[in-house]
């Protein structure tokens, strides 16, 4: 028996091919930025940016949305680095992403004060409230497929909670390139359906992670 | 001789930058380590023992760019061997006694223990090597004050007063740290 386990070792090392001290975030950049281009261009193809993109990019609400999206994908990948290492045993620090959701929660709040009665209604669920969600899932797949394919080199050993980590982390960048597609301005918008948008990417992920974290 | 944490580090540090001589110690010596690991665990069970010993290998290969060089390597590859052991479990539907389990789950008191042995590794390597030897021979390794003389070719008065003088010197240090 330890005769095969001496050429197996013999067989690993014979010509270990060089890895980078940095890896693990170095191979997350590189997928979010690969993915993130992929999820782009489908943006592009099938729902056009936004046709008011260049006057809203000096309204401050799109950087709201994107500060909101942006903040939540951050802590994510964060998070989602401890959890390429086997020890961890937990996602910590993954409660920050619930700061975004608060201060944004706290705009929502504001803005529904100064609504009138008669608009509020229309400022909450925009043209697009149907879609929103549908949408971030289907934009974060592309970026949740290529965290899954860089995680083959991990070693996961809490495969629910990353693959719930790896959803947010996907619908975060997804819902930030559907930034550039999505006219909606008001922040009861933003906090109600990106939110609810992302909520489902992660249930995707705590689904769907474990079949290809395992090992 | 068991691998200490450091020798394993800077061989695994090696095999990251592509030595192959650094890597194949470093595997051979994690054959070692990984055999006693699931041989205490899965008592007469050899066969499952070098199965899990070769599956740990190829994880530990495979998936070594997970390894962040800033932590404890041992942590990481025990880590990896833990998940295999329970993985194994799992698949054979064994029912572990909740104490066995809570040892196999304990993953920061784990890494705690693996910490303090390697503080006490660092500090013991600050002493003369007599009075470490001595101290390991006699408070962590559990030999007798004889025993150790032996080992080691001197008297047990000389044991006793290296032990004495270790510790004191130890106790000294570990003060002034505060």
């Amino acid at each position: 028996m330890t005769g095969s386990t001496d050429l197996l070792i013999a067989s690993l090392s014979a010509n270990p091919a060089r890895v980078g001290r940095r890896d693990v975030p170095r191979r997350l950049a590189i997928t979010v930025a690969v993915a993130g281009v992929v999820t782009f261009a489908i943006i592009v193809a099938w729902l056009g940016f936004r046709p008011d993109l260049a006057g809203a990019i000096h309204r401050p609400t799109i950087w709201m949305k994107w500060a909101y999206t942006g903040s939540i994908a951050a802590v994510a990948l964060i998070v989602l680095r401890q959890l390429a290492r086997p020890e961890a045993a937990r996602a910590r620090g993954i409660r920050l992403a619930a700061v975004p959701l608060a201060l944004l929660a706290a705009v929502a709040l504001i803005q529904l004060a100064l609504t009138p009665p008669g608009e509020m209604m229309p400022t909450w669920l925009g043209h697009s409230w149907r879609d929103c969600g549908m949408r971030i899932v289907a934009l974060s797949l592309p970026i949740f497929a290529g965290l899954m394919i860089a995680f083959r080199r991990f070693a996961p050993t809490r495969p629910r909670l990353t693959g719930a980590v790896a959803g947010l982390a996907a619908g975060g960048v997804g819902a930030t390139l559907y930034g550039f597609a999505c006219p909606e301005t008001s922040a009861m918008f933003v906090v109600t359906f990106y939110t609810l948008g992302l909520a489902m990417a992660t249930l995707v992920g705590l689904i769907v992670g474990p079949r290809f974290l395992r090992w | 001789m068991r691998a200490s944490e450091q020798e394993l580090r800077a061989w695994m540090l090696g095999g990251l930058d592509g030595d192959a001589g650094a890597y194949r110690c470093l595997l051979d010596a994690l054959a070692t380590l990984l055999r006693t690991f699931f041989g205490r665990r899965l008592r007469g069970a050899d066969a499952a023992v070098e199965d899990l010993v070769q599956d740990s290998l190829i994880a530990i290969h495979t998936r070594r760019a997970s390894y962040d060089t800033e932590r404890p390597f041992t942590a990481w590859a025990y880590a990896i061997a833990r998940y295999k052991l329970i993985d194994h479990f799992r698949r054979q539907r064994i029912t572990v006694p909740v104490e066995g389990l809570e040892d196999l789950l304990a993953v920061e008191g784990f890494e705690d223990a693996v910490a303090a042995k390697m503080d006490v590794a660092d500090l013991l390597a600050t002493l003369p090597p007599k009075q470490a030897a001595a101290i390991h021979d006699t408070r962590i390794a559990g030999l007798s004050i004889a025993e150790a003389a032996v080992r080691h070719g001197i008297s047990e008065s000389d044991v006793k007063i290296s032990v004495h003088r270790g510790l004191k010197t130890l106790a000294a240090r570990l003060e002034g740290e505060r």
